[in-house]
């Protein structure tokens, strides 16, 4: 593995944890009754922008790298499933990730006071933060698992 | 500083604030709590060691990132990756998770939530330091629900205790 692709791979890792605890942070702040506009505007801005970070750098990873390298040591071992169902549903959760995190920015940036006094449009921001940060984990875990089925025996 | 030291102290300092902050604010409420209310006073100092709880969480989960990173790059594969310990330990950080959101979302009972945040902390640090646990995954998870009960009932009871006293 190349400096720069394992570059890509710790950015991606280290860039989703920035991204989901961003997230995680923007749904707890909305919590309250009178809310700090700014932070859920830094909050929404950096879960963005981590979230995009972690998309190149991780695509560039899968793009160059993990099919030709990586996909046969996974498909090799005694748990290819590890590749055939939680790398592809990994990958088609992340595709979307950036683009969820993106319309919770425009909601925090477009519309702040609607946000305090609109209940509907707080519940949903509320369920979108939740949605990022559910499907964040969960791709997080698929994640640790394929990183664990690499090994130098094959 | 090689990187192993470096994630390894971030790790400890990590699970030391977050036991260590989930210990106190326990016991600081139940002294709080023996005149059947909390002032805003007790109410800051609790704040703050949710706050500590917080960032003892999002150091924990960094660091621990950190070694999934350092075992990725060093190859050690499915013996460590999918070792009794280290799932246990994952499925209970899960949990921390989950249970700190639904405790501030008031999705579960504070003191149900509680529980499950005092034995979660303790577990990350025992599964932390006992590197050599022969324990299977299920027996580690099995013991780990009994004693979010036992401390339940436990809690249970010293809260009962206080508020029984005369004031």
């Amino acid at each position: 593995m190349t400096l720069l692709l394992l570059n890509a791979l710790v950015w991606h890792i280290l860039l989703g944890t920035i991204a989901l605890v961003a997230i995680a942070s923007l749904s707890l702040l909305l919590r309250g009754e009178v809310l700090n506009i700014k932070w859920l505007k830094i909050y929404s801005f950096v879960g963005f922008l981590a979230f995009l970070g972690s998309w190149i750098s991780g695509g560039y990873y899968y793009a160059t790298y993990y099919g030709k390298a990586v996909k046969p040591i996974i498909l090799a071992t005694s748990t290819p499933w590890i590749h055939t169902i939680l790398m592809e549903t990994k990958e088609h959760i992340f595709l979307f990730l950036p683009f969820l995190s993106f319309v919770a920015l425009i909601i925090v940036n477009l519309f702040p006071k609607e946000i305090e006094s609109n209940g509907k449009l707080k519940q949903s921001l509320i369920l979108l933060s939740f949605l990022i940060v559910t499907l964040g984990i969960v791709i997080t875990l698929a994640g640790i698992s394929i990183s664990g089925s690499v090994t130098k025996k094959f | 500083m090689d990187w192993l030291t470096f994630i390894r102290i971030g790790h400890v300092i990590g699970t030391v604030l977050g036991v260590g902050a989930t210990t106190f604010a326990e016991i600081f409420y139940l002294k709080f709590s023996k005149d059947g209310e909390i002032n805003p006073l007790e109410h800051d100092v609790l704040k703050i060691f949710y706050q500590i709880i917080r960032l003892g969480l999002v150091i924990l989960v960094f660091s621990g990132f950190g070694y999934l990173i350092l075992w990725r790059l060093n190859f050690l594969g499915p013996q460590v990756f999918f070792s009794d310990r280290f799932m246990a330990k994952i499925t209970v950080i899960v949990v921390l998770l989950t249970a700190a959101f639904a405790i501030n979302f008031r999705l579960i009972n504070l003191k149900v939530g509680s529980a499950i945040t005092f034995v979660s902390w303790y577990m990350a640090l025992i599964l932390g330091v006992w590197r050599k646990s022969p324990l299977s995954y299920p027996v580690i998870i099995l013991s780990y629900l009994v004693l979010i009960v036992i401390t339940y009932f436990v809690l249970e009871f010293f809260r009962n205790r206080i508020s029984s006293k005369p004031k």
